[in-house]
C-alpha cells in the first residue's frame, strides 16, 4: 500500500494558477494596484516570541511523506520543517536573489567541490539527531542517534531502489555507479564515499556546478537503514508511513487528504540550525479545503495562511481592491510560465513561419484578463520565467511584440497566408484545453483567436483538468496540434529545469512526455547540452540565456504568463511572513505567532 | 430525484375517455372533443402553452435578434465585455442583459441556449419514448420472464447515480462527446419511467375484450402488440413525453452545469451557470446568473403546466 | 415471504455486481477510458497511471504504477480481485489520498446524512401538510396559493435556486456563509447555521412534488366507491378523511424511502454549491483525479443505497400484500 502516488504536477500548476499572484501596480481601474505587498515590505525579526499554533489551510495533500518520492511542492512545504539536507535555503532571507545563496544545514559547511564539479565533499555536524517517527513514536536505535554518513549513503541506495519510486532520480543518476546500482549490477553506489561517520564524498561521472541544490532538495535528506530497511524491502515501500524526522517538527499526525499535525521534535537542536527559528510549537495543517471556501476562513483570521489556498476570479478582485485584505496579500513571481504550444510534427505547425504568425495573433493580454488579470502575474514573453538564470526581462527580449501583447491580426494574417500559400487552412487541427474555469475561458480565448487567424477547422476538445496533459499533450499519438492549457514549474533556479525537460529533442517519449511540441531541433539541443555543461555563474547564464532566445524564437511556445503567487495569510495572527522562493510558498519555519492570538 | 415521483403520477386508467364519457343525457361528444374542451378551459396550461409556443419562438428567433442587435454569440468583446480583472460588465444600453466572462452578450448566448436545450430535451424525449414503449409494451405483454428482465434492468438503471455516471462518461470519449453524449445519458436513465408506465397499461389493455377479441380470431401476437394495444397508447405516451420534457431539460442543464458534455462556444443555460458561480457568493455579476436561470425556469414552467393541463383534460380524476 | 425475500436479495447482490461492471466497462473498456492504455502510446499509457506519476512521468516510473495497481492484468482478473475483497469488507485505497476508501466514504456520511435527512424531513412535513390541506380546502385561496408554489418548486432547478439564494444570502444580505459547513459533533450551532439554506434549496422541489402528489392522492381516494360509501353509511368526517389518508400515504412513503435512498449516495449540485464535504462530491473529485477505487466505492455506495431502499419497499409491500410475491 504505498498509497497513492498521485502526484499532482497538476495540483500543482492548478495552484500555481489558482494561486495567481501579484505583480503590478495601479489602480482597480487597469487591475494593477500600486500598492502591493512584496517582500520588500516585510521586516523580519529571529527575536519573537516562541510558541503557539499555526493554522495552515491547504486544498491538496502531500504526494508522499517518503523524502525520496517528494515531487511536489506542497511536500517540498512540508520537508522544509521535517527533513534536514546536507545545505538548505538560508533562513529570515527576504532578498530572493540572496534566497538562493544557500546555507549550511546538516553539513558544517556549503559543498566543497574539485575545479571541474565532478566531486563534492561535506562534513556532517556534530549533534544532529534524529527524533520520531511519524505518529510520534521513537524507533529503536534510530531515535536519538546521530545522523552520519551512512544515512546518506543509503538514501541515495534508496533513490535507485525500484521499490521506493524515487521522484526525481535524473538529477543524481550523474553520481557514480548510480546506474550500476540502479540495474543491481553493484551491491553500493561507488560514487559516495565516507571517511568516518562524519565526511561524505559524491564522485560525478559529468561536471553539475549546480549539485548544491540537488543537494539541498528533500530527496537528498538523510535516512537511517535501521528505521527504513525493512519497509523498503517489500516490492512496493511503505517507509511512507514511518518517516523519521531531522527537522524541528515531526508528523505527529497525518489523515490523508484531511489532517496534517506537526509537533516539535525535541530531538531537534537550534543551535545547529541557521535556516530555521521554528517559533511555533505546532502546524494544525487542514486538508481538502474547496480553495475559495479556504480562502474566505483566511479572510475571516480562522486561519493563519494558505497554501495552495489563494484568491482567485472575484475573489481575487476584492481581495486587491480591498485596502484591508490587499495588505494581507503577499505577491512574488512564482516561477511558472503558463503558455500554448504548437505541436511541429503536426501540418502546418512544423511550418516556423506559420508559428510565429500564431504568436503574433493570439491576444495574450485577453488570455492574462480572462486568468484574472495583470496581479496573477506579467504577460510572458519568453519561456525562462523571472527568477530564474536564463530569465530575459520582456524589456530586453520580446522576439513577438505587438501593442500590450493583445496580438496583431493584420500582420499575422498576412505572415500566416503567405506561409500556407492560401486563405484559409482547412485541414482539421485538434485544439485541446480543460474545461475547468479558467481553462475554459483560455480555450475559448485562443480558439476564437485561432479561427480568426484562418483556421476553419478547429476541432476543439476541453477535458477535465488534468487530463488535458494525461490523455493529450503528454502522448504524441494523441495528436494534438494546439494545447491552451499547458504550464511548468521550476524545481530550482536553473533554467535546466525548463529547457531540458520541455525542449529537448532527446525528451520525447510516446507516453508521459512533456516536450508537448516534440521540437527536435540540434541546435536547439546543443545549446542546452551547452548550457548544462557550463560551469555555474556568468558564464552558465548566458548560455542559459542564449538558449532561452533561441526556444522563444522557434515559436513553439506561446508563453503568455509569468504566474506570481498570491499568498493569502492573517497579519492579525502571525508576524515574519515572507515568500520563499524554492517553496513557491512562504517559509513557515520561521513564521511567528502574534501572542494575542 | 424528484424524477420518481412520475412513477406515482397516476396513469389515466381509461386512455382516451372516462367515466364522464356518459354525461346525463347530453350530446354525445368523442373522447377527444371532450379533452380539448377540458383543455381549452384550462388557463393555466394555456399559459404554459403560451409559454412552450414563446420559448420556441425565442429559440427559433435566436439567429434574428442576433443579427439584428449584431452581436454573434461566440464574438468575444474583450475591450467593454470584462473588467481588468476578467469579471463580466454590467448590462449596458446595446447589450441589455450584460456580458459574461469571455465578453460575450449574455441576451444573444440565452436565447442560443434555449435551441440547444430544446433540442437535446426534445431529441432525448423521443428516444426514450421508442425505448421506453418498445420494452413497455413487451414486458406488460409478455410478462414472464420478460418482463422479469425488463422490470430488474430498469431498478439496476434507476440504482446507478445519474450525474455521476455522466460526469464518468464525459471523460472518456464516448460518443465523442458532446450533446451525443447527453442525449445517451439522458435517454438512458429516462425510458425506465416511460416503460414502467406503459407496462402498466398494457398490463391492464391485454384484459381487455378488444384484446381477447382480437385473440380469438388468431390474431398474431405482435399485431395485437402494435396494432390493438399501442394506438391506445398514443394519449397517455403523448402526454409523459409532454411531462418527460421538463424533466429532460433540467436534466441538460444539471449535466452541462456539471460540465458535461456541451463545448464551447456552444451556449447552454447549465454551462453558463456553472460560469456564473464563482460570482454568486460574492454577490458580483447577478446578471451572468439571472437571464439562463430564467429563461431556463420559463421554460420548465411551461412544459410543466401544459402537461399538467393535458394530463388532467385526458382524465379529470387526477385534476384539480 | 422468506422465500420472496431469498429471491430478492439474490437480485440486489447481482444487481451491486452490475454496478460495479458498469464503473469497469467505462474505465477499461470504452475508448478513452482512463484504466486503458492509450492508443499507440505503448504499453504503460493508462491516464490514471500516467496522472498518478505527477511532475515527471518517465515510462519506467508509469509502468512501475501500472504495475502496483494492476492494470496490467486482464480486466476480468482486477474484477475479480475487486469483488473478492470487497466481500472482505476490503474497498480498496484511494489513488490519490491512499487512504481506504471505506474510510473516506464514512468521513464524508455525516455531511451528506445531514443534508439528506434535515432536508426531507422539512419536505416531507411540509409537502404531506400542503398537500392534505389543500386536498381538503380544494379550490381555496389556500389551496390556489400552494399549488402555484408548488408548481414554482417544480420548475425550479436546484442549482439555479440555490444560485439565487447564495446570492441573496451570502453575496447581498450576509446573513448566510457558503464557506461555512461544520460538522455537527463540532458545533451544533454552527453546523445548523451552515445547513439550513442548503436545507430549503434540497428541499424545494421535493416538498412541491409532494405536496402535489399528496393532493392528487387524497383527491382521487376521495372519489373512491367505498369512501362514499363510508360518507353514505354516516361515518364521521374525521374518521373518513382518516382512511382515505391511510390509503393517499402509502405510496408517499414507498416514494420517500426511495429519496431518501438516493440522497444519502450524495447530492452531487447542492454539495456542490454550498461547499458541503459529502459522498457526492468526493465521487466528482474522485471521477477528475481517475481515482478508480474511490469511484468505485462512492458509486457502489449510492447504488446500494438505493438498491437497499428498494428492498425494504418491495419486502414492505410484499409483507402487506401477499398478490405482490407473485406477481
Amino acid at each position: 500500500m504505498k498509497s497513492s502516488r498521485l502526484i499532482k504536477l497538476f495540483a500543482l500548476l492548478t495552484v500555481l494558477m489558482l494561486v495567481a499572484a501579484a505583480c503590478g501596480g495601479g489602480g482597480s481601474e487597469t487591475g494593477d494596484t500600486g500598492d502591493k505587498r512584496t517582500n520588500e515590505d516585510v521586516t523580519v525579526s529571529d527575536e519573537l516570541n516562541p510558541g503557539g499554533t499555526l493554522r495552515i489551510a491547504g486544498v491538496s495533500d502531500v504526494d508522499y511523506m517518503d523524502p525520496a518520492s517528494q515531487y511536489y511542492t506542497v511536500s517540498f512545504f512540508l520537508s522544509r520543517g521535517v527533513f534536514r539536507t546536507l545545505v538548505t535555503y538560508p533562513g529570515n532571507v527576504t532578498d530572493l536573489a540572496a534566497q538562493n545563496e544557500l546555507v549550511p544545514d546538516l553539513a558544517e559547511s556549503t559543498g566543497q567541490s574539485n575545479e571541474d564539479f565532478t566531486e563534492w565533499s561535506y562534513t556532517i555536524k556534530d549533534g544532529v539527531t534524529y527524533g520520531l517517527k511519524l505518529g510520534g513514536e521513537e524507533v529503536a536505535g534510530v531515535t536519538g542517534e546521530e545522523i552520519v554518513c551512512d544515512d546518506f549513503v543509503y538514501a541515495f541506495e534508496r533513490i535507485f531502489t525500484a521499490s521506493v519510486g524515487a521522484g526525481y532520480p535524473f538529477y543524481y543518476d550523474i553520481i557514480e555507479g548510480a546506474k550500476e546500482f540502479q540495474a543491481g549490477d553493484a551491491d553500493s553506489i561507488s560514487g559516495i564515499t565516507c571517511d568516518g561517520d562524519k565526511s561524505i564524498t559524491f564522485s560525478l561521472s559529468e561536471p553539475a556546478g549546480d549539485w548544491d541544490f540537488r543537494m539541498a532538495m528533500p530527496a537528498a535528506s538523510p535516512v537511517p537503514r535501521a528505521a527504513a530497511e525493512k519497509y523498503d524491502k517489500k516490492e512496493d515501500s511503505d517507509y511512507d508511513r514511518h518517516v523519521v524526522a531531522t527537522g524541528p517538527y515531526y508528523i505527529a499526525e497525518w489523515t490523508p487528504g484531511e489532517q496534517i499535525t506537526l509537533e516539535r521534535n525535541e530531538y531537534w537542536d537550534a543551535e545547529t540550525d541557521e535556516a530555521r527559528l521554528a517559533y511555533p510549537d505546532t502546524v494544525d495543517w487542514k486538508l481538502g479545503f474547496d480553495n475559495d471556501v479556504g480562502v474566505q476562513k483566511i479572510q475571516d483570521n480562522e486561519y493563519d495562511l494558505g497554501l495552495d489556498v489563494s484568491p482567485q476570479g472575484p475573489a481575487l478582485e476584492e481581495w486587491v481592491t480591498t485596502p484591508e485584505l490587499n495588505e494581507r496579500l503577499l505577491q512574488e513571481p512564482s516561477g511558472c510560465t503558463r503558455y500554448l504550444f504548437l505541436n511541429t510534427t503536426i501540418e502546418p505547425f512544423d511550418n516556423q513561419a506559420v508559428r510565429e504568425a500564431v504568436n503574433l495573433a493570439i491576444d495574450r493580454e485577453n488570455i492574462k484578463r480572462v486568468f484574472g488579470g495583470p496581479t496573477t502575474g506579467p504577460i510572458a514573453t519568453s519561456i525562462v520565467p523571472p527568477g530564474i538564470d536564463g530569465h530575459l526581462p520582456s524589456e530586453e527580449f520580446n522576439p513577438f511584440e505587438t501593442e500590450n501583447m493583445a496580438g496583431d491580426m493584420e500582420t499575422a494574417k498576412q505572415m500566416f497566408q503567405e506561409a500556407i500559400g492560401a486563405e484559409t487552412w482547412d485541414e482539421p487541427i485538434k485544439l485541446i484545453g480543460a474545461s475547468d474555469p479558467p481553462h475554459d475561458r483560455i480555450f475559448e480565448s485562443v480558439r476564437s483567436d485561432l479561427e480568426e487567424l484562418g483556421f476553419t477547422n478547429i476541432q476543439g476538445k476541453t477535458p477535465k483538468f488534468p487530463n488535458q496533459y494525461t490523455q493529450f499533450y503528454s502522448v504524441p499519438s494523441s495528436e494534438t496540434a494546439v494545447g491552451s492549457s499547458a504550464g511548468w514549474c521550476k524545481d530550482y533556479q536553473s533554467a535546466f529545469t525548463f529547457l531540458d525537460p520541455l525542449f529537448h529533442g532527446d525528451n520525447i517519449l510516446e507516453s508521459g512526455n512533456q516536450n508537448y511540441a516534440e521540437l527536435n531541433d540540434p541546435e536547439m539541443n546543443r545549446l542546452i547540452d551547452e548550457a548544462a555543461a557550463s560551469p555555474l555563474g556568468e558564464e552558465q547564464t548566458a548560455a542559459w540565456e542564449a538558449a532561452n532566445r533561441y526556444a522563444t524564437e522557434t515559436g513553439v511556445w506561446i508563453p503568455w504568463s509569468w504566474d506570481n503567487d498570491l499568498i493569502a495569510y492573517s497579519s492579525e495572527n502571525i508576524t515574519n511572513v515572507y515568500y520563499f522562493g524554492f517553496h513557491s510558498q512562504v517559509d513557515w519555519v520561521n513564521i511567528a505567532i502574534n501572542s494575542e492570538q | 430525484m424528484a424524477q420518481s415521483a412520475s412513477d406515482f403520477l397516476q396513469g389515466p386508467s381509461q386512455p382516451g375517455g372516462g367515466p364522464e364519457a356518459e354525461g346525463p343525457g347530453v350530446v354525445a361528444r368523442t373522447p377527444r372533443q371532450l379533452f380539448w374542451r377540458r383543455f381549452k378551459e384550462d388557463r393555466l396550461a394555456l399559459f404554459g402553452g403560451f409559454l412552450v409556443v414563446f420559448m420556441i419562438t425565442v429559440a427559433l428567433a435566436a439567429p434574428v435578434v442576433e443579427s439584428i442587435v449584431g452581436h454573434p454569440y461566440d464574438e468575444q468583446y474583450r475591450d467593454i465585455g470584462t473588467n481588468a480583472f476578467g469579471s463580466p460588465n454590467p448590462p449596458t444600453g446595446s447589450f441589455i442583459f450584460g456580458f459574461d466572462d469571455l465578453g460575450r452578450d449574455i441576451l444573444v448566448r440565452t436565447m442560443y441556449g434555449a435551441r440547444v436545450s430544446l433540442t437535446i430535451a426534445i431529441v432525448a424525449t423521443g428516444v426514450e419514448l421508442v425505448i421506453g414503449v418498445f420494452l413497455g409494451i413487451l414486458a406488460g405483454f409478455m410478462r414472464g420472464w420478460v418482463d422479469t428482465i425488463v422490470s430488474r434492468f430498469i431498478d439496476l438503471i434507476l440504482s446507478i447515480p445519474f450525474l455521476l455516471l455522466g460526469i464518468a462518461l464525459s471523460v472518456t470519449d464516448f460518443l465523442g462527446g458532446g450533446e451525443k453524449l447527453i442525449i445517451f445519458i439522458i435517454a438512458f436513465f429516462g425510458w425506465p419511467y416511460i416503460a414502467r408506465i406503459v407496462r402498466g397499461q398494457t398490463l391492464s389493455l391485454r384484459e381487455a375484450q378488444f384484446v381477447e377479441a382480437a385473440y380469438s380470431v388468431g390474431a398474431p401476437t405482435r399485431w395485437i402488440m402494435f396494432r390493438e394495444i399501442l394506438p391506445n397508447l398514443l394519449a397517455p405516451i403523448l402526454i409523459y413525453g409532454t411531462l418527460i420534457i421538463p424533466q429532460n431539460i433540467v436534466g441538460e442543464a444539471a449535466l452541462s452545469f456539471l460540465g458535461v458534455g456541451i463545448q464551447q462556444p456552444t451556449a447552454a443555460w447549465g454551462q453558463m451557470l456553472a460560469a456564473a458561480t464563482p460570482y454568486v457568493a460574492l454577490g458580483k455579476a447577478w446578471w451572468f446568473m439571472l437571464y439562463p436561470g430564467l429563461a431556463l425556469f420559463i421554460t420548465v414552467l411551461g412544459f410543466n403546466l401544459l402537461g399538467d393541463g393535458l394530463r388532467d383534460a385526458l382524465d379529470p380524476k387526477t385534476g384539480r | 415471504m422468506f422465500q420472496y425475500i431469498v429471491r430478492r436479495l439474490i437480485w440486489a447482490v447481482i444487481m451491486t455486481l452490475l454496478v460495479i461492471s458498469t464503473v469497469f466497462v467505462i474505465f477499461f473498456v470504452l475508448p478513452g477510458g482512463s484504466g486503458r492504455n492509450i492508443e499507440g502510446a505503448g504499453k504503460c499509457s493508462s491516464p490514471i497511471a500516467i496522472m498518478m506519476a505527477g511532475r515527471n512521468p518517465r515510462p519506467a516510473l508509469v509502468c512501475n504504477i501500472v504495475k502496483r495497481l494492476g492494470l496490467d492484468k486482464p480486466v476480468y482478473v482486477q474484477y475479480g480481485r475487486y469483488v473478492g475483497n470487497l466481500l472482505q469488507g476490503d474497498m480498496g485505497y484511494s489513488y490519490h489520498s491512499s487512504e481506504p476508501v471505506r474510510d473516506a466514504i464514512f468521513r464524508r456520511l455525516p455531511a451528506t446524512a445531514s443534508l439528506a435527512i434535515g432536508a426531507s424531513f422539512i419536505w416531507l412535513v411540509f409537502g404531506v401538510a400542503i398537500g392534505i390541506v389543500s386536498a381538503l380546502r380544494r379550490r381555496s385561496f389556500m389551496d390556489r396559493a400552494s399549488m402555484f408554489f408548488a408548481l414554482v418548486g417544480v420548475s425550479l432547478p436546484t442549482f439555479f435556486l440555490g444560485l439565487v439564494l447564495v446570492f441573496l444570502f451570502d453575496g447581498r444580505l450576509n446573513i448566510y456563509n457558503v464557506a461555512s459547513y461544520q460538522p455537527i459533533t463540532s458545533d451544533p450551532v454552527a453546523w445548523l447555521k451552515s445547513m439550513w439554506l442548503p436545507w430549503i434549496v434540497l428541499a424545494y422541489v421535493s416538498m412541491a412534488v409532494y405536496a402535489r402528489m399528496v393532493r392528487g392522492n387524497l383527491l382521487e381516494v376521495m372519489g373512491e366507491d367505498y369512501i362514499r360509501t363510508a360518507r353514505a353509511k354516516g361515518l364521521r368526517e374525521k374518521s373518513v378523511t382518516r382512511h382515505a389518508l391511510r390509503s393517499a400515504l402509502t405510496p408517499v412513503v414507498t416514494m420517500y424511502g426511495l429519496d431518501l435512498g438516493i440522497l444519502l449516495g450524495g447530492a452531487v449540485i447542492t454539495e456542490s454549491i454550498f461547499n458541503i464535504p459529502g459522498i457526492g462530491s468526493l465521487a466528482v473529485d474522485a471521477i477528475s483525479n481517475q481515482d478508480l477505487p474511490t469511484i468505485l466505492g462512492t458509486t457502489l455506495f449510492a447504488g446500494v443505497f438505493v438498491i437497499i431502499a428498494n428492498l425494504v419497499v418491495d419486502i414492505a409491500y410484499a409483507s402487506l400484500d401477499p398478490r405482490v410475491r407473485y406477481s
